[in-house]
Formats: structure tokens, sequence, C-alpha cells
């Protein structure tokens, strides 16, 4: 795969891929790319992505092989905390994502019908 | 070769050794159609009463995934692809272990677990949580990563103020690694098979407004057909 240059420092077009992400996914789970290339295509510059790659078939094969790396978010830095106003309620952003996360299956536990339950009408 | 025929035990049965005594206390205690039930009732049907049993699910998948990376060695699960799948499903089921607990204890605090002779049901729960806390610290310490190195200084001056620092060093690798390989996560299995024991035991907890079958004494309880559909209702 011939080496592809960013268009922004990494932290840049990693910041940019974040935010861009949620946006294109569709897209994206069609033929997504290695993490440089994500990036680059996050950060909105597909034409330079898709010209670092020779051919549509290699296109493709990079496409394919990258396709697990959406899956992957880098944690090799220290997380965003939120904290409410000055008080003293302080909380990282993927702690706070795992609660809320706990919080929707406690509240579907209670409100999604069992399968095989009785009817309680 | 002869062959000596066991005394059921029933009500007359008197043992003569300690063996046969505490089978008589086991066979009292966790009679078979309580220790391995067929039926439940209805109120289990519910998504809340899952979440125990998908911590355990998760608990197993962690110990066996565990055991494979412990076997396999740091530079396999490091460096071969086989490897870090196997490290990824000790790390990623260790997460849903977590997850599901948590949801578990939610459902069980709000259901005031401890009704009906459950106390040591609920404490042995309390008791695996904080030593799950445990296997958990231990293992983000022994990962050795910039975060491990926090998670441990951080954890140190807490283990200096409770006065433990110095036979629970978190600042030595050998000794959490120890500590995360073999006695804390026996201790978690050994907790979890007790409260496992005691639900057996004691029942699951109804809903606050539901009838608890396992507390009605079995000459009181009403017919258990009615009771369901009052239940249900």
């Amino acid at each position: 795969m011939p080496a592809v240059s960013l268009p922004c420092g990494e932290a840049e077009c990693g910041r940019a891929a974040l935010h861009a992400w949620p946006l294109r996914v569709p897209w994206l789970s069609e033929r997504s790319a290695q993490p440089d290339l994500l990036f680059t295509f996050l950060a909105g510059h597909e034409r330079a992505a898709r010209e670092s790659v020779r051919s549509e078939d290699a296109w493709k094969r990079v496409a394919l092989e990258g396709s697990m790396n959406l899956l992957a978010i880098s944690l090799d830095g220290p997380a965003t905390y939120w904290q409410l106003g000055n008080s003293w309620i302080l909380v990282s952003v993927p702690n706070f994502i795992m609660i809320m996360i706990m919080l929707a299956l406690f509240v579907l536990a209670l409100v999604l019908p069992f399968p095989g339950g009785k009817d309680e009408s | 070769m002869s062959h000596t025929t066991e005394t059921p035990v029933g009500a007359d049965f008197e043992p003569t050794t300690w063996t046969g005594a505490a089978r008589k206390k086991w066979m009292r205690t966790l009679p078979p159609e309580k220790m391995l039930p067929e039926h439940q009732p209805s109120y289990v049907a519910s998504w809340i009463y899952v979440f125990g049993m998908l911590t355990i699910v998760a608990m197993i998948i962690a110990v066996a995934s565990g055991v494979v990376i412990t076997l396999g060695g740091v530079q396999w699960f490091h460096e071969s692809s086989t490897g870090k799948f196997f490290n990824s499903l000790h790390y990623w089921s260790v997460q849903l272990f977590f997850l599901f607990m948590v949801v578990h204890l939610w459902g069980k605090y709000w259901m005031a677990a401890w009704r009906g002779k459950r106390a040591l049901t609920w404490a042995t729960g309390v008791l695996a949580f904080l030593t799950a806390v445990g296997v958990g610290f231990t293992g983000y310490v022994i990962t050795t990563n910039f975060n491990a190195q926090w998670i441990a200084f951080e954890a140190k001056d807490v283990m200096n103020a409770i006065g433990v620092g110095s036979v629970f060093n978190v600042a030595n690798l050998g000794q959490m690694v120890t500590f995360h390989v073999a006695p804390l996560p026996l201790m978690l299995i050994v907790i979890v098979t007790a409260h496992v024991l005691l639900v057996r035991k004691h029942g699951v907890v109804p809903p606050i407004d539901a009838i608890d079958h396992d507390a009605v004494a079995p000459a009181a309880a009403p017919d258990a057909e009615t009771e369901t559909a009052e239940v249900a209702s």
C-alpha cells in the first residue's frame, strides 16, 4: 500500500475523524480503509485518499482490510473529562458513556417484554 | 466386589458418620429440586432477572480466557494473532462482566433483594462485587502501560493511607500478577458459587408487590397456579 500523506497532522485528522464519523458510517461500512486513509476520508479529503491507492482492486483490498479499523478508537491518551460547573461532579467521557449504557440497559430490562413471558394484561 | 446400598436421605435417616451428616444437612438445605429447579415463578420472566446469569457467563469467559493467556505467556498474547484475540476476549469479557454486574446490582437494590431471609445472598453479592474490583484493579495494574502506572501510583497512596501498603504493594509487579491470577480470582469464584447456592436455597427475590413463594411456609402456601395468576395480574 503506498504511503499516504495526511492533509493534516495526525492529532488534527484524528479529531476531525471523531467529529465526522457518525455522519458517514453507512458510506464507510462499504469502503473504509487503513487508519491513515480513514483519517483522510473522514477529514473530508476523499479524493486525496483515493488518489493514494493506484487501482480500484487495490482500493477494494485496502477497504476490506481496513473495515475492522472502523471499530478501533485510539485509547492511547488521556480521556476528556466533564465537570459540572465548579462542582465536585467530574466524570471522564468514557465512564459517562458506560454509565449511560448501563442505565439504558437497566431501563430496557424493565420495560421490554420478555419472550415467552406471561401477558400481564 | 461387593456394593453397599446407601440409605436414601429421608426424615428417618440417622447418619452415623460425618459424611452422612453432611449429606443429610445438604439434602435438607438444598434438595435436588431446589438445586436444579425446572420451573421458576412467573415474575422471573423479565429481562431484569437475566443480568445475574449474564454476569456469570461473562465471568466464565473472563476466567477461561485468562487461563489461556496465562498459559500462553506475555509474548504470545502480545504478538500472535491468536494470542491477541484471547487477550482482547479477556479484556472485553471483563468489561461486560462489570457492566452486567452493575445492572444486576441496580435491579436487586431497587427490588430490595435482601428481603425474605436473603441478607446473606445480598452480602455475598456485595463481597463478590468488591472482590471483582480487586481482580479488575490488579488486572489493570499488570498491563504496565502508562495508564497502569498512573492507577498504581494513585492507588499506592490509598493503600498506604489504609495501612496495607506494606503487604499489598501496588508497585510490586510480581505481587500484583500473583494476586490477579491466583488468590483473587479463586476468591471470586468461591464467593460467586456461594452466592448462587444461596439464590438456589432461598429462591430468586420477587418484585416488591409479588408473593414470595420461597418465603411462604409450604403448609401455608396457597395453590401454586392461583398464586402465579395473582402475581401475573
